[in-house]
């Protein structure tokens, strides 16, 4: 990729997270930004409230981060769920993943467990889901393309099925509202250690998705062609299948269900550089990071309640997946 | 033609016989009243009336204050579940629970229970299933439920419709309640605004969530010498860490799944430590006995001497709220609280 | 080089075909012909790695396939399958470098060398102008092409066609049997199987003949391909006729149907 592409790609994510935390419902100008940063790093006389420190450095800071990286990250993972399945059409949800993972929080809320506990039983449960799902669909040692997807689906109902169950159960006047708005999509649970917990498999996801995106442009060209090309299909399914569960799991247990993140930025991606994952996969990585801080920003600022995530990915990202879909023609190509 | 004079004579039988039918029931019958509900309706309902069905969650804990819960002959799981009522009623866990959490009712159930009435909540619109119950004739009575003043009414209504004992048994409580109003504000309502603290009252723990406006909860801030710090409508909405910290809020009452886990995991989470009424060690539990203290239930009354005291400690200090709430439950519950069990209601723990 | 000895393959309860014995040397093409689903397609995959014989062995020199591992097998075996559906835009020479992977660790990235080869590879077969342009973009013969010159990138010992011409027109056919022919004569030996017997007439070396019961005819073109033996396999009746060429001596021997 030419040099000024690369420096955009590192550079806009950056820059949007510098603006990101002076912008909000709390005031902070961009010089005491940048002088209460600097103070984490080399100290200095502290002339601003600790109130406005703990917006920045608390409140902020981990939710901008956070973003960025539950962005990078659902977007990389359609990247090479759309390889693997070699269809455009696939998100990383396919595997029943988001399903699962939305009951576990389901439950936790039902149980008035706090923040934190949830996200554990969420990132549980969506691994679990995902697990049955491979089970279901091993056949003779392999896993298919097509039963991995028929596999999903019958997981997912299954665990759309339980979630129906726990709102029908659930408390009108607290938990129903909890368990919708928590559905619906929010970056508001981001905190340090909301973020100690949920970067770990992200990073991890992200890395290993990383380490094989040579040997996913080849599984794109079939299994039967990989492996005569000796690729070891099936362990890198369960590969990717592992790297990307890691990352949507723990991403939707920390901020429910992001849609269209995962589906519209490969686009976006493919049509900047191609199919090629050496370039594909970065690049998905920065656009998803500065798509999904962008529309964070707009969440939490437009209005004094938040606009849930969900919605806004769907009201910007439905349109433009129209438009490229009329462009395209529906060839993809 | 001897046929055709019986054919008459039989359709005249007949005929006169839907006729008697039919004015049988528009007869006025001394075994009715009626009276107007809260949507509007004239609704006629036994003269006595022993069969109650209450869908409406806080309500039942009204019924049981009024002395009528041994008419309670549906109710919900919500209800049923409250384990203080459970204490205090025990018969409370063999009614059928007939409603789901969502106010849906098991049409079944709720007729094989054969209630004389149904006592519902009105919040501008009728639940759909009052098309299919009124087939079956069990008169619903609709009742306001959107503020403080709106409770009064409701136990008022419910009183009525129970019969006369509970009727003498609502004026006492409204007595009560209003003698606790008038208590509470002739201290709060000379407050300056400076005074009043800023109350956040959160709904619930796993997804932020806060009570606003236009909502009994704010009523009862208000009166209690407060300002509800959230600035939005309505129950249970979302909010972000930042518009709370925007907000600043002097005082933090974890209420509606209140439990000392969520109050602690505020106070070990770093994004609130900033927050004044953390830094000033100010979030309380709300109180929860045979229902939750800070909606709709009879402890209302209770809610509003609890409040006070925790808003404004110095200008209530000769209330004992453990006192009233010993006496309150001795007079309506027919209950005496050991200190164990005044400790766990005040702290919304589980007997 | 290849040696496949009492090779057997069933589909359920369906035998395909049993003790085959078959023999590839260097040098030369080896044309197995058969009709549609007799097996060869299979046959070409057992001997490819790409499925499993129930019964028998196949030897490259002194390995048994069926121990190697797959990126070894991919070292020494190229296949080019039949049908390839084209999803993502590739370019063509991407495309041609995946035939290193092979060569490549697991975790690993192509390398300038991997690069060059490549180009190498897709001067062999003449497309290098083609280098950029999205093979999906391309006609079917030149993506044919384009697969076949990964499949020389990855420098195997042995390539294997099956059907390499099936969906092809005339001009590509052509297009792609001279490739083949040329490919042939850099000496790596190359089995490529067919169901148009006038392809086993192109190139020097035997042919395979897969009779109905799933068994094997061997031998040169001449003794192979006659009247009776592809009226016999195909059902009905096909001669085989020459004519005199029309540069240079000799004949041009073809087949065809006819009443």
């Amino acid at each position: 990729m030419r040099r000024s592409v690369v420096v955009a790609m590192i550079a806009a994510p950056l820059a949007l997270l510098y603006a990101s935390l002076f912008v909000g419902r709390f005031t902070v100008a961009p010089a005491e930004v940048a002088r209460i940063l600097w103070s984490n790093v080399y100290p200095i006389a502290h002339d601003w409230p600790a109130s406005v420190e703990t917006i920045v450095m608390q409140i902020r800071l981990p939710r901008a981060v956070l973003a960025m990286f539950v962005g990078a990250g659902l977007a990389a993972s359609g990247s090479a769920y759309q390889g693997m399945f070699r269809n455009p059409l696939v998100s990383p949800d396919i595997l029943g993943v988001t399903a699962a993972s939305a009951f576990g929080a389901a439950v936790a809320l039902l149980l008035s467990r706090n923040a934190l506990e949830l996200q554990v039983v969420a990132f549980t449960f969506g691994l679990a889901g995902v697990f049955f799902t491979y089970l279901l669909a091993r056949v003779y040692r392999a896993t298919p393309v097509l039963m991995l997807v028929l596999s999903g689906v019958i997981v997912a109902a299954f665990f759309s099925a339980l979630l129906s169950g726990a709102k029908y159960v659930a408390d009108p006047e607290s938990k129903l509202p909890a368990i919708t708005y928590w559905l619906l999509g929010s970056l508001n649970a981001a905190s340090t250690r909301s973020l100690a917990m949920a970067l770990p498999p992200i990073i991890a996801g992200s890395a290993g998705l990383m380490f094989l995106r040579w040997q996913l442009n080849v599984l794109a060209m079939g299994d039967d062609e990989a492996r005569s090309l000796g690729v070891r299909t099936e362990a890198l399914k369960a590969g990717v299948i592992v790297c990307t569960t890691l990352i949507t799991a723990a991403s939707v247990s920390v901020c429910g269900i992001v849609g269209w993140v995962g589906l519209v930025i490969p686009h976006l991606g493919r049509m900047l550089v191609g199919p090629d994952h050496r370039a594909l996969l970065p690049m998905s990585f920065c656009i998803g990071a500065t798509y999904l801080l962008f529309i964070d920003d707009v969440a939490r600022t437009a209005t004094v309640g938040e606009i849930p995530l969900g919605i806004l990915t769907a009201l910007i990202g439905a349109p433009f997946f129209a438009y490229l879909l009329r462009k395209t023609r529906g060839t993809w190509q | 033609m001897n046929r055709r004079k019986s054919l008459i004579g039989v359709a005249c039988l007949w005929g006169i016989g839907i006729l008697a039918a039919g004015t049988r029931t528009h007869a006025a019958d001394p075994d009715t009243r009626q009276l107007t509900d809260a949507a509007g309706r004239l609704v006629t309902i036994p003269a006595r009336v022993t069969r109650v069905a209450d869908p409406w969650h806080a309500n039942n804990s009204v019924v049981l204050m009024l002395g009528g819960a041994d008419k309670i002959v549906a109710t919900t799981a919500q209800a049923q579940n409250q384990p203080w009522f459970r204490r205090l009623y025990p018969r409370i866990k063999q009614v059928p629970a007939a409603f789901n959490a969502a106010g849906e009712v098991n049409v079944e159930a709720l007729i094989g229970a054969r209630p004389d009435v149904i006592l519902m909540a009105y919040d501008g619109t009728l639940p759909p299933w009052t098309g299919a119950v009124s087939a079956y004739r069990v008169p619903i009575v609709m009742m306001p439920n959107r503020s403080l003043a709106e409770l009064k009414t409701t136990v008022h209504m419910t009183g009525e419709v129970l019969g006369e004992s509970e009727s003498r048994v609502a004026a006492e409580y409204l007595r009560y309640f209003d003698d606790n109003i008038r208590r509470v504000t002739s201290v709060t309502s000379k407050l300056k605004s400076l005074e009043r603290p800023k109350v956040l009252h959160t709904a619930s723990a796993g997804v932020l969530t806060v009570d606003g406006r236009q909502s009994v909860i704010d009523d009862w801030i208000t009166i209690a010498g407060g300002i509800n710090a959230a600035d939005v409508v309505g129950l249970a909405r979302p909010v972000t860490m930042e518009q709370v910290a925007a907000w600043n809020p002097d005082v933090i009452i974890v209420g509606t799944a209140p439990n000392q886990q969520n109050r602690q995991a505020i106070l070990d989470d770093p994004r609130w430590r900033q927050i004044k009424a953390v830094k000033d060690g100010r979030v309380f539990v709300n109180p929860s006995g045979v229902y939750l203290w800070d909606r709709h239930s009879a402890e209302a009354a209770l809610q509003l001497l609890w409040a006070a005291k925790t808003l404004h400690p110095a200008e209530f200090a000769d209330l004992d709220v453990g006192k009233e709430t010993r006496n309150f439950y001795e007079k309506y519950f027919h209950y005496a609280l050991s200190d164990d069990e005044l400790n766990s209601i005040l702290h919304a723990a589980p007997p | 080089m290849i040696e496949v000895r009492g090779g057997a393959f069933k589909y359920g309860e369906r035998t395909v075909f049993a003790s085959i014995d078959l023999d590839i040397f260097a040098g030369e093409v080896l044309t197995i012909l058969g009709p549609n689903g007799c097996g060869k397609s299979t046959l070409l995959r057992c001997i490819g790695g790409a499925l499993r014989l129930a019964e028998g062995t196949v030897r490259m020199g002194n390995d048994d396939l069926s121990t190697l591992d797959p990126g070894a097998r991919a070292r020494r075996i190229g296949f080019l399958f039949q049908d390839h559906t084209p999803t993502f835009p590739f370019t063509v020479l991407d495309v041609t470098v995946m035939g290193r992977t092979p060569h490549m660790s697991i975790f690993g990235m192509p390398s300038p060398r991997d690069t060059a080869l490549a180009e190498e590879a897709l001067d062999t077969v003449g497309i290098r102008h083609l280098k950029n342009r999205p093979y999906t973009e391309l006609s079917g013969g030149e993506r044919q092409l384009v697969l076949l010159s990964r499949t020389l990138a990855q420098q195997p010992d042995v390539i294997l066609l099956d059907e390499p011409t099936s969906h092809l027109d005339m001009r590509n056919q052509v297009l792609c049997l001279k490739t083949i022919g040329a490919l042939a004569a850099l000496g790596r030996p190359m089995i490529m199987t067919t169901h148009d017997p006038n392809h086993a007439f192109l190139y020097p070396g035997r042919v395979a003949l897969m009779k109905p019961d799933g068994s094997l005819l061997t031998g040169p073109a001449s003794d192979v391909i006659t009247d009776a033996t592809l009226s016999m396999i195909y059902g009905t009746d096909i001669g085989v006729f020459s004519v005199a060429r029309r540069a240079g001596p000799g004949e041009f021997k073809f087949c065809s149907p006819w009443q």
